[in-house]
C-alpha cells in the first residue's frame, strides 16, 4: 500500500523517466511543465500546468523521415517502403542497390537529424533504397544483425552499410569489442563504411585547419572504427557554431553517397561486366621503375591475379601467356626490348576533354600552368599509359612530377598534382569507367597529395583524384602506418600481402673462410697452431674490412692465449651476427605463399622471442636453461666476444634451426608445401614420444630441454606456420571486388605479432592512445641505457646532452610505442594510463631513480607519425615542457639547461623555448632529401640540408593543440645544434637502412655538424631491436652490416635476380640509398662502393645479366656509381671510372635504339 | 497586373536610394529609423508613397517585424499564403517573404511535410506547377527579375548544376580567408542580404537551405514549373552576366567546363 501522495510521486517519477529517456524537445518541455505544475507550490495551487503524455520512442529500430512510425520489424518497414507513392522509377527498380544506414537514436529523438535526412535524400535521389537503423546504446552489432540480415536466408537485405555515427560498432568511444563487431560484420558480409559528423569543431574551424579533423575525433572516430574494418572516414556533416547542431556538407554528402552506391554496385554487377583498373607505380620516375612496390614482384603478381580472375569469370580478354609478355606489352609497346623506350599509350586525352571531365583542372594551373603541360603529355594531349585487356585496364600512375626540381622539392609545401596525374584518374573514372581501382603494392603518390591530414574537404586532392571509384589497395603487411594514410586520405580498402620469406643472410667469400678458420682455431687452439691460425684470421678479417668493426692487432704481433681467444671471439660474434641476419629473399608474388622450408627462418625468429603474456618461453631460453645458463647472460657474453659464449650461442641457434626444421619437415609433403598442419600437429602432439623436435634435440647437447615448455612453444609455432602459408591474398581481393566485407587485421611485423597473419586482411594500425605499453617501456629502457652506455664509452665517459632522434609511424605501431617510450625515458618521465588503458598523462621520474641526468632530445616525427599519433606528440611536448620547468640543477637536467639558454637567445619564455617535437607541415611528408637523391637532382649537401630544415621545422605546441604544426625554424636549429648524438631505430629485419630511402631522408648527422658551434660531427647510432638481443650500433657499423648482408651478399642479390626485371631495380635502389647515406651522414666506407663495383660491374657475366634484364635500371646503377665518385663519396681507379663511362654510353645507346 | 507596373516604377528608385543612401540604411529595421531620423530617406519614402502597398511601410512606426500585415500578431507567424507573400514582397520585406516562401512550400507539399516541418525532396513533385510559378512570379516581380526560383534555375544551369558553384554565385556561401580557395555556408539569417542592392547577387532569394543537403532545392529547380521559362531568360542573362561581382576565379572556372555535367546515374 502506498499513501496516495506517494503513489502520485511514484507515477510522476515514472513519467519523468519516460520524458527524459524520450529526450525529444516536446518531451522535455512537457517534463518541465509537469514538474513545475506538480511541485512549485504557487503553480500547484493554481491547478498545475497542462502537459501532454510522454511520447515514447523505440530504443532501437528502423526510422525513415517519411514513415508514419518507427519500425521494429524490417519486413513491416519494407512493406511500407514498397507503398511509397513519392518514390521515383529508379527507386522502384527491383535491382536498385540497398544501403543500410546506422544512426544514433539521440540525433533522431532530439531532432538534430538534418545531416541524416540529407544522406537519406541523397541516396534515394541517386536511386538507392535505404534501411536506416538506429540504437540508443553503444552496441550496434545486435541491431545490425536484427534489421539488416534476413533471418530466414541469412543473407543481408543491404548491399553496403554506412555508419553515420563515426563510432566503433560496439562500444562507441568507451570500451570497444572489436572481435564482436567483426563477427557481426562478417555475417553481414557487405562493404562497411564509417562516415562521421564534426563533433569537436565547427564547420569553419575544420575548413580552416590544415590538420583537418580534430585529433581527439581522429583517435575516437577514425582510428577505432578502422579496427572493425570500417572504411572511408568521410566528414559528411558540419556543426553550426551557434546552435551546435549538425548540418549536411552537401558535396561531402554527395561524395559519401556516390561512393557507398559504387561499393554496393560491386555486389550487384556480374563478374563479367565488372571493370577493374589496376594501377602500378613508377617511383622514382624512371622507366626501369614501372611496377615498383615494396617486396613485390608486381608483374608476376598481376599476372597471377588476372589468371585467377579470368578463371573466376572476369573478362580479361587478350591476356598474354606469360608475365614477361605482359611487361613487354605495357612497358615496351610490343617492340624489341631496347628499341622502344615509350610506355604503351592507352589513351590520348585532348585538353578540351580533360578540362570538361576534370572539375578541378583549373586549380592545378597555379602550379603547373595551362594543360597539357609537359608531363604525361605529347604537347597537345595528355597521355594515359597502360594497356587494356577486356574489362581490365593496367595503367601506370604518373609521378609527383617535381622529383627533378630542387626548388619545388624545397618549397612544395602544397604543390598540387600535375595535369597528367589528374588526367590519369579522370580517364579511369570517366572514360574507362572503372567499377574499382586496384592500386598494386606499397605505395603510390595519390594518397600523399596535398590536403588535410584526415577528414578530407572538397579541396583536398586525394579526395578529388580518387573521385567516386572504390579503391582497393594491395599493401605490404609490415607497413600499417602508410597503409593507414592510404585508408584515410584515399579511402582505400587495403589488402595485406606478405613480405617475402626471410632467410638467414649466411656467409660468403672471405666471411665464409673466416668462419672455417675460426672453427679450426677452436679445435686446434691448444696444439701450438693457435697463433698461426689467429694471424690468418686477422688478415682475412682485414681483407673483409672487419677491422672497422673489431679492433684488430697488427699481423705477426705476439698475443697471449687469452687475447687470442678474445679477438677470435669478437670476430666470431661479428660473423655470427652477419650470418644470422634475416633478409627477405627475392620478391613476393601474390597468390604464391611461401613453402614450408622458406618459413623456417621466420619461425626460428618467432621462436626466439619470449611471450610471457601468453606463457610461451623462447626456444633459446629453453635451450640455454638445459646447460644451466640464462640466455640474457649468453647474449651479454657473446656481445663482449667471450669465445665460449659466442660458441654456445651458435650452438643454441643451430639447435633452434634444427629443431624447427625437423618439425616443419614432418608437416611438409614431397613438393615442399605444408599440408594439413592441424592434423599432423595433433597427431604429433598426441604421442609425446615421437615429437620431432625432441628427437632432434636428443642428438645435441640440449637433450634435457624442458618438454612441457617445448610442447607449448611448438603448439604456438604450428599455429603460426599454418597462418604463414595460408593463401588469402587473392581470395580477399575477390571478396572486395564482389562487394563483400574484408576482414580487418593489424599490420606489423609477423615475428613480433603473428596476428598480422594470415595476410589478405584490411590492414589497420592500433588505438593511438594505447601506446606506449608497459612492455614497450621496458624494452625502451634497455635500448636507452645501452645507447647512453655506448655514447659514454665512445666519448670519455660523458653523457650526451642532447640526442636527435626520429619517430616513425610504422615502428611505433609494430613495437607498441617503443621509440616513443625511449624519448620519455631519455628525459626521465613515465607515461601514466587511465582506466581505459589510454596513455594521456606523464609524470617525472625522480633523479634518484633515474641515476643520471635528464637527456635533452630533438624529436623529428615522420609525417605519418604526425598523422597517426598527434595525441602522442601532444603528450611528448607536455612532457618536455614539464621537464624544462622542473626545479633541478641544470647539470642534471639538460632539457632545462638548453631551454634556459634558448629562452634567452630567442627572447621567449622558457616553456616556449622548450620546443622539441618537430615534424613536417600538416599534409606534407618527408624532407624530400630522398626524392632529390633518388633523382640525383641536387647540387650540394647544403641544398639537402636546407630541404631538411625548411620541411622538418614545424613544431607541435601542446599549449595550442588545435593550431596544428607551426614553423619554428630557429628553435629547431638551436635545438639541433646541441645534439651530441643522432639516433634511429630499426624495428624489423626486412626494412634495413638501405632498403628504403626513409631512413637517410630523416638523418640529420651532417646537418647537426654544420649547426654545432664546435663543428664536431655528432655520434650517430642505430638501435636494432629486430632480434631478441637488442643492439645499439653506430651508424657506420650498421651501414657495413647492411651492405654485407644485402647488396654484397650473393644470396641476396641472386635472390633478387630471380625476380628478373624488378630484381635489377632492387639492386640499383640499394646502391642509390647508400649514396643517400654518404650524402646525409658521411658514414659509408669506401670499400662498400669498391666491392659493389667489383660485384656488379667488373664481373662481366653479372653485368650482362643486369643489362639485359632491365636496361633502364642498369643505366641508373651505372650512373649512381659515377655519381658516387663525382660527389667524392667513392675514391677509385681511373680504370674503373672509364669502364663505367663506357658502359653508360653503351647502355644509353641500346635504350635509345642506336645500334653500333 | 498592377504590381508589375508598380515595380517598373519603383525599382529604379530603389537603385538611386541605395546609391545615395549608403549600404547599411536599407535593412528593414534601419528603414524605420530612417523615416524619423533622415530627411533624405523620408523624402524618398514620400515619393514612393504613390504605391499603396509601400504606404504601410512608411507609416508604420512600430517595430513589428511584419509591418505589411498589421492584423497579424507579431509572435505567431500568419498562415502562409500567396497573398501574404505578395504583400510582404510588395513591401520589400524580403526577410519575411523568405520565411513565408519556405512555410508555403511546406504547406503545399502536404500534410506529412507540415507535421515534419520540412519538405522531403520527393514531395516536391506533389506541388503544382501553378503554385510554384505563382511564388516565383511574385519574387521576380518584386525584385526586378533578380530573385526567384526561375532565376536560380538559370544560374544553376549555368553552373552546370554544380551546387557549390551555384551557392557561391548566389552568395549563399562565403569565401574563407585560407591558403586554399574555399567557401563555407553563410549563417542564417545575419549573413544573408535582405534587400536589393547593387551587390546583392542575382538569385540570392528565396533561400532554400542546405542543412539537409541539396536534393530539395534540386527538385524544386527541376520541377516542370521552371522548364520553359529557361529560354526567355537566356537573352536577358547575357546582358546581366557581366555585372556578377563574385570573385574572379569562380567566374573563370566555368569557361573550361562548359560541357561538364556530373554523372551520377548508376
Amino acid at each position: 500500500y502506498l499513501p496516495s501522495d506517494k503513489a502520485q510521486d511514484a507515477r510522476l517519477y515514472i513519467l519523468s523517466l519516460q520524458f527524459w529517456l524520450g529526450g525529444s524537445p516536446d518531451n522535455l518541455q512537457n517534463f518541465l511543465k509537469m514538474i513545475a505544475g506538480s511541485y512549485v507550490p504557487a503553480l500547484k495551487a493554481a491547478g498545475g500546468i497542462k502537459y501532454d503524455d510522454p511520447v515514447l520512442y523505440l530504443d532501437a529500430g528502423i526510422w525513415h523521415p517519411l514513415a508514419p512510425t518507427m519500425y521494429e520489424d524490417v519486413k513491416e518497414y519494407l512493406n511500407w517502403y514498397g507503398t511509397r507513392r513519392d518514390a521515383n522509377d529508379k527507386l522502384k527498380d527491383p535491382d536498385a542497390p540497398v544501403i543500410g544506414l546506422v544512426l544514433q537514436r539521440s540525433h533522431i529523438v532530439t531532432g538534430d537529424d538534418g545531416h541524416y535526412v540529407a544522406v537519406i535524400m541523397e541516396l534515394e535521389a541517386m536511386g538507392a533504397k535505404v534501411i536506416p537503423i538506429f540504437a540508443g546504446g553503444l552496441d550496434f552489432s545486435g541491431p545490425v544483425q536484427r534489421y539488416l540480415v534476413d533471418p530466414i536466408t541469412g543473407k543481408p537485405f543491404v548491399n553496403a552499410v554506412v555508419s553515420l555515427t563515426g563510432f566503433a560498432l560496439v562500444g562507441g568511444p568507451a570500451r570497444q569489442d572489436h572481435p564482436k563487431a567483426i563477427a557481426a560484420l562478417q555475417k553481414l558480409d557487405v562493404p562497411y563504411i564509417v562516415a562521421l559528423p564534426l563533433v569537436f569543431q565547427t564547420t569553419e574551424e575544420w575548413l580552416n585547419s590544415t590538420l583537418g579533423l580534430h585529433p581527439i575525433q581522429v583517435a575516437l572516430q577514425v582510428a577505432l572504427p578502422e579496427l572493425d574494418g570500417g572504411m572511408e572516414p568521410i566528414v559528411f556533416a558540419g556543426r553550426d557554431p551557434r546552435t551546435g547542431k549538425s548540418h549536411a556538407l552537401h558535396k561531402r554528402v554527395e561524395q559519401l553517397c556516390t561512393r557507398a552506391i559504387r561499393w554496393a554496385k560491386l555486389k550487384r554487377k556480374t563478374k563479367e561486366e565488372k571493370k577493374l583498373a589496376i594501377t602500378v607505380f613508377s617511383f622514382p620516375p624512371d622507366k626501369g621503375n614501372v611496377g615498383t612496390a615494396a617486396y613485390l614482384n608486381v608483374f608476376s603478381s598481376i599476372y597471377s591475379v588476372l589468371s585467377d580472375l579470368k578463371k573466376d569469370g572476369y573478362n580479361v580478354e587478350g591476356l598474354p601467356d606469360t608475365p614477361e609478355a605482359l611487361i613487354e606489352e605495357v612497358i615496351h609497346d610490343k617492340e624489341a626490348q631496347f628499341n622502344s623506350p615509350n610506355l604503351n599509350v592507352a589513351y590520348r586525352m585532348n585538353v578540351r576533354e580533360y578540362q570538361s571531365l576534370t572539375s578541378y583542372a583549373s586549380l592545378l594551373e597555379e602550379n603547373w600552368g595551362k594543360p597539357p603541360g609537359n608531363l604525361n603529355s605529347d604537347g597537345e594531349n595528355l597521355l594515359v599509359y597502360g594497356k587494356q585487356y577486356g574489362n581490365v585496364f593496367i595503367g601506370v600512375q604518373p609521378t609527383f612530377g617535381y622529383e627533378g626540381d630542387p626548388m619545388r622539392l624545397l618549397f612544395s609545401k602544397s604543390a598540387s598534382p600535375h595535369h597528367g596525374f589528374a588526367a590519369y584518374y579522370t580517364f579511369v573514372e570517366k572514360i574507362f569507367q572503372a567499377d574499382a581501382v586496384l592500386h598494386f603494392g606499397t605505395h603510390g603518390s595519390l594518397e600523399f597529395m596535398p590536403g588535410k591530414q584526415v577528414g578530407m574537404s572538397d579541396t583536398c586532392y586525394p579526395d578529388s583524384l580518387i573521385g567516386n571509384i572504390p579503391n582497393i589497395y594491395y599493401y605490404a603487411a609490415n607497413n600499417p602506418s602508410e597503409a593507414t594514410v592510404a585508408k584515410r586520405r584515399s579511402y582505400a580498402n587495403t589488402i595485406s600481402y606478405l613480405t617475402p620469406p626471410a632467410e638467414n643472410a649466411g656467409l660468403y667469400k672471405g666471411l665464409k673462410q673466416l668462419s672455417e678458420l675460426i672453427s679450426s682455431y677452436q679445435s686446434l687452439k691448444d696444439t701450438g697452431r693457435g697463433p698461426q691460425i689467429v694471424s690468418s684470421i686477422i688478415s682475412t678479417a682485414k681483407q673483409c674490412n672487419l677491422d672497422k668493426d673489431v679492433p684488430l692487432p697488427e699481423e705477426g704481433e705476439e698475443l697471449p692465449p687469452k687475447e687470442r681467444d678474445l679477438i677470435v671471439g669478437k670476430v666470431y660474434a661479428k660473423i655470427m651476427e652477419i650470418e644470422s641476419r634475416l633478409l627477405p629473399c627475392g620478391l613476393h608474388v601474390i597468390g604464391e605463399p611461401p613453402s614450408a622450408i622458406e618459413a623456417v627462418a621466420t619461425l626460428v625468429n618467432i621462436a626466439a622471442l619470449d611471450r610471457p603474456e601468453e606463457g610461451i618461453s623462447s626456444l633459446p631460453s629453453i635451450l640455454a636453461a638445459t646447460v644451466g645458463r640464462d640466455i640474457e647472460d649468453v647474449y651479454r657474453g657473446s656481445d663482449k666476444g667471450i669465445l665460449a659464449d659466442v660458441e654456445l650461442l651458435r650452438q643454441i641457434t643451430e639447435a633452434s634451426r634444427g629443431a624447427i626444421t625437423s618439425f616443419v619437415e614432418k608437416t611438409t609433403n614431397s613438393k615442399g608445401q605444408v599440408v594439413n598442419v592441424t592434423n599432423n600437429l595433433s597427431n604429433i602432439l598426441g604421442f609425446g614420444l615421437s615429437e620431432p623436435w625432441v628427437q632432434y634435440l636428443s642428438t645435441t647437447k640440449f637433450i634435457r630441454a624442458d618438454r612441457e615448455k617445448l610442447r607449448v612453444l611448438f603448439g604456438f609455432l604450428g599455429e603460426c606456420l599454418k597462418l604463414i602459408v595460408q593463401d588469402n591474398e587473392l581470395g580477399s581481393l575477390k571478396l572486395a571486388l564482389e562487394g563483400s566485407y574484408v576482414e580487418p587485421g593489424p599490420g606489423g611485423d609477423p615475428i613480433r605479432n603473428p596476428k598480422v597473419l594470415p595476410t589478405g586482411k584490411n590492414i589497420h594500425a592500433l588505438d593511438p592512445q594505447s601506446i606506449p605499453t608497459a612492455a614497450a617501456l621496458k624494452s625502451a629502457k634497455i635500448v636507452v641505457d645501452r645507447l647512453l652506455e655506448r655514447q659514454k664509452a665512445d666519448n670519455g665517459g660523458k653523457y650526451p646532452e642532447t640526442v636527435a632522434l626520429v619517430l616513425w609511424g610504422t615502428d611505433n605501431i609494430k613495437t607498441y610505442g617503443e621509440s616513443l617510450a625511449q624519448v620519455l625515458w631519455m628525459i626521465g618521465v613515465r607515461p601514466v594510463a587511465d582506466t581505459f588503458g589510454r596513455v594521456n598523462r606523464v609524470e617525472p621520474v625522480s633523479l634518484e631513480e633515474l641515476g643520471r641526468p635528464r637527456i635533452d632530445v630533438v624529436v623529428n616525427c615522420s609525417g605519418v607519425f604526425r598523422d597517426l599519433f598527434i595525441n602522442q606528440m601532444n603528450l611528448l611536448d607536455r612532457a618536455v615542457k614539464m621537464v624544462a620547468e622542473l626545479d633541478e640543477p641544470v647539470e642534471m637536467n639538460y632539457v632545462r639547461k638548453h631551454a634556459q639558454e634558448q629562452a634567452e637567445e630567442l627572447g621567449v619564455p622558457l616553456r616556449e623555448a622548450a620546443t622539441r617535437v618537430f615534424s613536417n607541415a600538416s599534409g606534407s611528408y618527408s624532407s624530400n632529401v630522398n626524392l632529390a637523391v633518388e633523382n640525383a637532382s641536387w647540387t650540394d649537401e647544403k641544398q639537402l640540408q636546407d630541404m631538411y630544415l625548411s620541411r622538418k621545422s614545424f613544431a607541435f605546441d601542446s599549449d595550442a593543440p588545435g593550431a596544428g604544426m607551426k614553423e619554428k625554424r630557429k628553435a629547431f636549429e638551436l635545438a639541433l645544434a646541441t645534439a651530441d648524438a643522432t639516433f634511429q631505430n630499426l624495428d624489423s629485419s626486412e626494412i634495413s637502412l638501405t632498403d628504403v630511402s626513409h631512413y637517410f631522408d630523416s638523418d640529420p648527422t651532417k646537418l647537426v655538424q654544420g649547426l654545432r658551434k664546435d663543428g664536431r660531427a655528432p655520434a650517430s647510432y642505430i638501435a636494432d631491436t629486430t632480434t631478441a638481443n637488442a643492439q645499439v650500433r653506430t651508424l657506420s657499423e650498421t651501414v657495413r652490416l647492411d651492405a654485407r648482408t644485402k647488396l654484397l651478399n650473393p644470396k641476396w642479390y641472386e635472390g633478387m635476380m630471380k625476380s628478373g626485371y624488378e630484381g635489377v631495380r632492387e639492386i640499383e635502389k640499394r646502391l642509390t640509398n647508400t649514396v643517400g647515406w654518404s650524402a646525409t651522414s658521411g658514414q659509408v666506407d669506401n670499400w662498400v662502393y669498391e666491392e659493389a663495383n667489383s660485384t656488379f660491374i667488373e664481373d662481366e657475366a653479372m653485368r650482362k645479366r643486369l643489362m639485359e634484364t632491365n636496361p633502364n635500371s642498369f643505366r641508373k646503377l651505372v650512373q649512381t656509381f659515377l655519381e658516387a665518385s663525382g660527389r667524392g663519396y667513392w675514391e677509385t681507379s681511373e680504370e674503373n671510372l672509364e669502364k663505367l663511362r663506357e658502359l653508360y654510353s653503351e647502355v644509353e645507346d641500346k635504350i635509345e635504339g642506336i645500334d653500333r | 497586373m498592377a504590381n508589375a507596373s508598380l515595380q517598373s516604377l519603383l525599382l529604379p528608385q530603389h537603385h538611386s536610394f541605395v546609391n545615395t543612401g549608403g549600404s547599411h540604411e536599407s535593412s528593414p529595421s534601419a528603414l524605420l529609423k530612417l523615416s524619423t531620423n533622415n530627411s533624405g530617406s523620408i523624402s524618398f519614402r514620400l515619393y514612393s508613397n504613390t504605391s499603396p502597398s509601400v504606404t504601410t511601410t512608411s507609416t508604420a512606426n512600430s517595430s513589428a517585424p511584419t509591418p505589411v500585415t498589421p492584423a497579424a500578431a507579431a509572435d505567431s507567424p500568419p498562415t502562409p499564403s500567396i497573398d501574404l507573400l505578395g504583400r510582404q514582397l510588395a513591401a520589400g520585406d524580403y526577410r519575411q517573404a523568405d520565411e513565408t516562401t519556405r512555410a508555403l512550400l511546406i504547406e503545399l507539399a502536404g500534410e506529412s511535410a507540415r507535421r515534419r516541418g520540412y519538405v522531403f525532396f520527393s514531395e516536391v513533385q506533389f506541388i503544382s506547377a501553378e503554385d510554384l510559378q505563382a511564388i516565383d512570379k511574385l519574387w521576380k516581380e518584386h525584385s526586378n527579375g533578380k530573385f526567384g526560383y526561375s532565376v536560380q534555375r538559370r544560374l544553376w544551369e549555368k553552373s552546370r548544376r554544380d551546387f557549390t558553384r551555384f551557392f557561391i554565385k548566389v552568395g549563399w556561401m562565403k569565401k574563407l580567408d585560407t591558403e586554399i580557395e574555399q567557401y563555407n555556408y553563410r549563417a542564417f539569417p545575419d549573413e544573408f542580404m535582405w534587400e536589393i542592392k547593387d551587390d546583392t547577387p542575382e538569385g540570392h532569394l528565396p533561400l532554400t537551405n542546405a542543412l539537409r543537403g541539396t536534393q530539395l532545392l534540386g527538385n524544386i529547380l527541376t520541377h516542370p514549373a521552371f522548364e520553359e521559362s529557361q529560354e526567355d531568360e537566356a537573352t536577358a542573362e547575357s546582358a546581366t552576366s557581366g555585372q556578377s561581382t563574385d570573385d574572379n576565379k569562380g567566374k573563370e572556372r566555368p569557361k573550361f567546363m562548359r560541357d561538364f555535367k556530373p554523372n551520377y546515374s548508376f
